[in-house]
């Protein structure tokens, strides 16, 4: 991991997103949050918004990245919630900041820098 | 909004869906208990499913393409592996993703063989929503831990 010091960003990454979840996904079946705009906006989002398991691959890899795969695949805790959905254009922004040598914090923010999902990541 | 009309069949894409069956019910939030066990059941990810969500999430890393045994799945299969090991039992509707907390023990491999097990662990109602959390064990047929999975979500269906 990059830096030494404490409560210090050591990983930023923007990416595009994107809408990629297939109608003839077996589930959810169609219509669906990810698949159609009007269903989406009947539950209370803005328009159709991206699948939590197509986001979060991005911030494993930043993680993969930061602290190598033997950690992440051995000695690392991750949680995190989704507190705000992602749209299915514009951009996120990964964010990680270290608090301490054993612990990360986790965050993703949408193009209006609003925050998406927020975490920690503890090695043990 | 004009809906599109899909061909029924074509391109129906069941990847990452391993345990459903006609056998389960339908996730029934009323019903489902805390410390309910969900079945243990077999579990393979298969290398192509292993590139497939690779594609699908827009992720392109050479430790994930390799089609030999040195090969890693990707960490997001874990969340697939959870999703699938509920459908065992339950045929979930509509749901919010909520929470994933989730570590390895060490990387799984594609095309090896192992077991999921787990149970309920909450349901609780806040601010309207119906939440369910549960958790999933993964491990090799020597019980070998490979990961856990621990996962929230809201039953939109209840909800709605």
């Amino acid at each position: 991991m990059s830096g030494s010091a404490e409560n210090t960003e050591v990983y930023r990454k923007t990416i595009n997103c994107f809408l990629g979840w297939s109608r003839r996904n077996v589930y959810p079946p169609h219509p669906n949050i990810h698949t159609d705009h009007h269903f989406a906006q009947e539950r209370g989002f803005d328009s159709a918004i991206m699948s939590a398991s197509q986001v979060v691959p991005h911030l494993h890899e930043a993680l993969i990245e930061l602290l190598g795969e033997q950690i992440f695949f051995n000695q690392t805790d991750v949680r995190y919630k989704m507190v705000n959905p992602v749209g299915a254009e514009g951009s996120i922004t990964i964010i990680i900041i270290r608090q301490s040598p054993t612990k990360l914090d986790l965050k993703v923010n949408n193009e209006q820098d609003k925050l998406a999902i927020v975490g920690v990541a503890t090695i043990t | 909004m004009e809906k599109t009309e899909i061909i029924e069949g074509v391109g129906a894409f069941p990847v990452g869906h391993w345990h459903a069956s006609g056998s389960t019910q339908p996730l029934d939030w009323d019903k489902i208990t805390t410390d309910e066990i969900l079945p243990t059941v077999p579990w393979t990810l298969e290398q192509y499913e292993n590139v497939l969500f690779c594609f699908f999430s827009e992720v392109r890393h050479d430790r994930y393409l390799k089609n030999t045994l040195s090969g890693v799945a990707m960490p997001v299969t874990a969340l697939w592996a959870s999703f699938s090991h509920l459908s065992s039992k339950y045929e979930v509707g509509p749901i919010i993703d909520v929470e994933h907390h989730f570590r390895f023990f060490r990387n799984l491999k594609p095309g090896e063989s192992t077991v999921l097990s787990g149970s309920i662990t909450a349901k609780y109602e806040k601010k309207s929503h119906f939440y369910i959390e549960w958790e999933t064990k993964c491990h090799s047929t020597k019980k070998e831990p490979i990961f856990i999975f621990n996962h929230t979500i809201i039953d939109l269906r209840e909800a709605s």
